[in-house]
């Protein structure tokens, strides 16, 4: 009965492959974390109205316009031809 | 068959299976709320549009911006005053004890798009060329100034029509990038 351990040793395997397939789950949440982390960043739309799609700075154009219309087109051209800095 | 020897090490094993995932659960949390938020985009176009606010009232710009027929050249100094900034805000400015904000608003006419007819600018000159560089998101280049460029269009108290471009840009890279 003493020499004859093979259940203990079977056991004991056992134990350590799920101590290194725990192990592993947890590096890999950790890695994901600090993925995470990584691409935290903030976006937030600066609209004049919720409802429309107006940022702040365009409804001032808007009521340049409703002043002076004339030129509108090259208006427009050269608003949207802004460099996107970001 | 006497296990109590057994039972003795499973405990001391769940113990240190315990310890494992609860150093995991803290490095992840460590990790993830360690990292600071980049709020400087955003905090440009606060920038771009407190000064947009300040050169357009409902389309129009002021008349204290011209003298006769040509802009006020006064306005170069103790513009940013004027319109209601505030830089000397910041408790650390860094090493080199630098502005951590910048801004140039451009007024041009229709018929020269490409010609500033009068400028503007205050803070720190250094962060204007970072503006211009290509960014990737390598952490060289996040600490570098995160900039806004904003166009509209406004006219006079003649009816005069004006496009005016506003670059704002700011540093504060050692608050939003983890160093």
């Amino acid at each position: 009965m003493l020499n004859s351990k093979k259940a203990q040793v079977g056991e004991t395997v056992t134990w350590i492959v799920a101590t290194i397939v725990l192990i592993a789950i947890l590096l890999i949440f950790i890695f994901a974390s600090s993925i995470l982390a990584k691409s935290k960043s903030l976006k937030v739309n600066l609209k004049a109205n919720s409802e429309e799609d107006v940022s702040w700075i365009d409804s001032k154009t808007q009521m340049a316009y409703s002043l002076n219309n004339a030129n509108r087109n090259k208006i427009v051209t050269w608003i949207s031809q802004k460099e996107d800095l970001g | 068959m006497d296990k109590r020897g057994t039972d003795k090490m499973l405990s001391i094993y769940w113990f240190l299976v315990l310890t494992l995932v609860a150093g995991g659960v803290f490095a992840m949390v460590y990790i993830f709320y360690g990292a600071p938020h980049d709020v400087r985009e955003i905090e440009s176009e606060l920038l771009a549009q407190k000064l947009a606010d300040c050169i357009s009232k409902r389309g129009v710009i002021p008349s204290y911006f011209f003298v006769g027929e040509r802009f006020n050249e006064n306005l170069l100094k103790g513009f940013t005053e004027r319109c209601n900034i505030n830089f000397d805000v910041e408790e650390d400015y860094g090493d080199e004890n630098e502005i951590q904000y910048f801004y140039r608003v451009n007024f041009y006419l229709i018929r020269d798009l490409n010609n500033p007819v009068f400028s503007v600018y205050d803070g720190n000159l250094n962060w204007e060329s970072e503006c211009y560089i290509k960014k990737d998101n390598s952490k060289e280049y996040q600490r570098l100034a995160k900039c806004t460029e904003s166009r509209f269009y406004a006219v006079d108290s003649k009816d005069n029509q004006y496009l005016i471009k506003i670059l704002s840009a700011i540093g504060k890279s050692k608050k939003n990038v983890k160093q």
